[in-house]
Formats: C-alpha cells, sequence, structure tokens
C-alpha cells in the first residue's frame, strides 16, 4: 500500500481532510429561506378550512329561527282558533236537493216518485219544525201551503176566543158549526198534546 | 461518531422560535443517529411541526453548502434548496424508513440539481473563467502569509477554484462524502452508480484537488 492509498483511506475513514475547513467555509442558508421552507412545512400539515359558497351574516341565523317560529305559531292560532264549520242537516230535503237526476234519463212513470218523496221530506220539516202552530198538526194543514194559514181566523190562534167563538154560535142556534169547531178545536189540542218537543 | 465546528450563534426567525447553529470552531456538535431523523420524519407525517423543525435544523447547513457548492450560485442554490425541502415535504405521507433520512434527502438534492441541469442545459461540470482565473492568481497558503484573514479568503476562493476544476460525477461524489457525511455506499445510492465506481471517483477527485491546491500553494 502506498502513501497516497493510505491518505486517502484516511480521507475514506474521515481521519483527513484535504482542506483545513475556515468557519467561511461552513456557510448556512439565510434566514428568510429558514422561514420560507418552515412556513410551507407547516401549511402542508394544516388542514385546510372547508370552502363556504356563501357566507351569511351573524344574525341571519336567530332572524330565520324567530321567523319561523312566529310563522308556525300563527298557522296553530289560525287553525285553532277558527269556530268549526256547523255541519249541514242531513235531511232528505237537503239530499234531494243535491242529488241531480239527469234529465234524459228520467222515464215519465218515475216522475211521481220525487212528488211523493219531496211531500215526505215536506212533512218531515214541519214535523220537526215543531207543533208550535196548531193549525199545522193535521196531516191536511200540514199539506196545505204557508199562504192559507193565514187565512185561519184571528180566534182560532187563542184557546179562549176560540172556546168563546163555538159559545156564541151555539147561542146563536149555528149548532152544527159550533160543534165543528168543537171538533176542531178537540183535534188542534190533541195535536198540540202529542208533538214530539211536549 | 463523527463531529464538526459549528458557531452556536443562535437565529430566532419571528415565525418560529427555532434556534440553529451557526459555524462555529468553539462546539462540537454530534451528528445524531438516523433512525432517529427517521422517526422524526414519521412523526412529521403525522403532523408534527416540532418534529420538522429538529429535522430541518439538522440538515439545513450540510444540504444548502452541498448544493451551493454545486451550483456556484447564490441565488440557484437557493432555489434549489427550496425545491428540495418542498419534495421533502410533499412526499412526507410516502417516506419509508428503508434507508438513512440523510440517504433519502441527498438523494433528492442530487436530483433535483441534475433536473436543474437538464433544465437550463447548463454543463453541470466544467472550469468557469472566473474560477480559472482565481486559481491561477492564488496566493499562497495562509501560514506563510503575514495577513491571516487575507489568506484565510483567499484560501476559501482557491478551494472553490479547485472544485470547479472537477469533472461533474467526481464534484458530486466528492461533495456529498465531505458535506453530508454519507458512507460510500450510501454515496454509490444516491448517485446511481456501483460502490466501486463512487470510491473511484472519489479518489480521482481527491487526487486532482490536491494537485490543483499544491500548484496553487506552489
Amino acid at each position: 500500500m502506498t502513501g497516497s492509498d493510505d491518505d486517502f483511506e484516511d480521507f475514506l475513514n474521515r481521519r483527513k481532510s484535504i482542506v483545513r475547513k475556515s468557519a467561511d467555509e461552513m456557510f448556512e442558508p439565510p434566514a428568510e429561506l429558514d422561514r420560507v421552507v418552515l412556513r410551507q412545512a407547516r401549511e402542508a400539515i394544516q388542514p385546510p378550512e372547508p370552502m363556504r359558497v356563501f357566507s351569511a351574516p351573524r344574525w341571519s341565523m336567530p332572524i330565520a329561527l324567530a321567523a319561523t317560529l312566529l310563522l308556525a305559531f300563527t298557522i296553530i292560532f289560525r287553525v285553532g282558533m277558527e269556530p268549526p264549520k256547523p255541519a249541514g242537516e242531513v235531511t232528505a230535503q237537503n239530499v234531494a236537493e243535491r242529488v241531480e237526476v239527469p234529465a234524459a234519463s228520467a222515464a215519465p212513470a218515475p216522475m211521481a216518485e220525487p212528488s211523493a218523496e219531496r211531500s215526505r221530506a215536506d212533512s218531515t220539516t214541519r214535523r220537526m219544525a215543531g207543533a208550535s202552530a196548531a193549525t199545522d198538526a193535521s196531516a191536511d194543514a200540514a199539506s196545505a201551503p204557508a199562504a192559507k194559514a193565514s187565512e185561519v181566523p184571528a180566534w182560532r190562534r187563542d184557546p179562549k176566543s176560540w172556546t168563546a167563538e163555538i159559545q156564541r154560535l151555539r147561542d146563536a142556534g149555528e149548532t152544527a158549526r159550533a160543534d165543528a169547531e168543537a171538533a176542531e178545536f178537540k183535534r188542534a189540542q190533541r195535536a198540540y198534546a202529542v208533538a214530539p218537543d211536549r | 461518531m463523527n463531529a464538526a465546528t459549528f458557531t452556536m450563534d443562535g437565529l430566532t426567525t419571528p415565525e418560529t422560535t427555532v434556534r440553529f447553529a451557526r459555524p462555529s470552531r468553539t462546539r462540537t456538535v454530534e451528528v445524531v443517529s438516523d433512525d432517529e431523523d427517521a422517526q422524526l420524519m414519521l412523526a412529521y407525517a403525522r403532523g408534527e411541526m416540532r418534529a420538522f423543525e429538529t429535522l430541518y435544523a439538522r440538515h439545513r447547513g450540510a444540504l444548502y453548502r452541498y448544493l451551493t457548492r454545486q451550483a456556484r450560485d447564490g441565488e440557484i442554490a437557493n432555489d434549489l434548496f427550496q425545491e428540495v425541502w418542498s419534495r421533502v415535504i410533499v412526499n412526507r405521507a410516502r417516506y419509508e424508513p428503508r434507508a438513512k433520512f440523510r440517504t433519502f434527502l441527498f438523494t433528492l438534492a442530487h436530483n433535483c440539481f441534475i433536473d436543474h441541469c437538464r433544465r437550463t442545459k447548463a454543463r453541470p461540470a466544467g472550469l468557469r473563467v472566473e474560477d480559472a482565473d482565481d486559481a491561477d492568481l492564488l496566493p499562497a497558503p495562509e501560514d506563510t502569509q503575514p495577513d491571516a484573514a487575507l489568506s484565510k479568503d483567499e484560501s476559501s476562493r482557491r478551494y472553490r477554484a479547485a472544485l470547479a476544476t472537477l469533472p461533474a460525477e467526481q464534484r458530486d461524489v466528492y461533495l456529498l462524502h465531505e458535506e453530508s457525511d454519507l458512507s460510500l455506499e450510501e454515496i454509490a445510492r444516491v448517485t446511481g452508480v456501483g460502490a466501486e465506481t463512487a470510491k473511484s471517483r472519489l479518489r480521482y477527485a481527491v487526487a486532482k484537488l490536491k494537485t490543483a491546491l499544491s500548484v496553487a500553494e506552489a
């Protein structure tokens, strides 16, 4: 092994250097470069901020919440305070009025049937109206039009005047009329006694 | 165990409180084990910034000197230095401690410099005119000069000029040996050649440097 080989081995094993390095040879990167690298390293490990497409102002959330609550309470109050609609009275007349019978398909024979049903509906209505009017108690009176009720004599509207009128007819010798009025008076009184609302 | 002389001038950056060691003749810094460097790199990959700061403080000087002497231009060296650390940062998640971190770091630096040479189509080797002139005009060694400060400066210039005379491959191997403290096998791995080739290049580089420096001294 030659001397140069020994020197190279010493150099390889770092026991000997070719040049004696001064402090100037041990220069280092500038501080600005350090800052750049460290900033880049720091930014690389920071979690990315979520992208916000729309950034609403801070007061928007409470305002939106209050508006929602106000709307909800308004709807609740309006629905809760509204009086219930009265259900339509289910009567044969109402049903008959609502049922539309096609005119083309209606045969001449069944024509009597609606009129009979109409009369039954009228009687039901009147029956439910009560027996406040004594003249409406009989079936004939019930089928008579309402205009005829105004032709009833005034003394028939009060039992006392009606009995007084019967007595006057008897005194006058009109016995047949007095008996007829007495029978009518009794019929009216019975009708009043058996009225459903009594 | 390897040792180097550094000055312990603290450098505090506004953004960090990391203190980097500056060159000194009075302090001996121990070269830490590369396993610890690998652990620091893995810790940084997990998000620990402090680990990167430690890693950076350990290797910034050697890497910067390697790149500066390779590029022979301060601005280019700065760009390459930043690029190397950028690659370290970007590749942190893919880092596997199969080799020493120092080997990994200088492999990146070597590749960055090669890429730079390809981009600029610059000759990675060769003697620049000003370096040749400096070499020809180099004065005697400092111990024969009365002015020690001037001698030191001229000695440094002579060293740089001698480095510039080396072919790129030999200078690369020599600088890796001098600045990175890598072993011959690790240098061979970094440069992508066999260990014998790396050793041969290093032997030629040392011989040429000795000759250049002795001629300059003469």
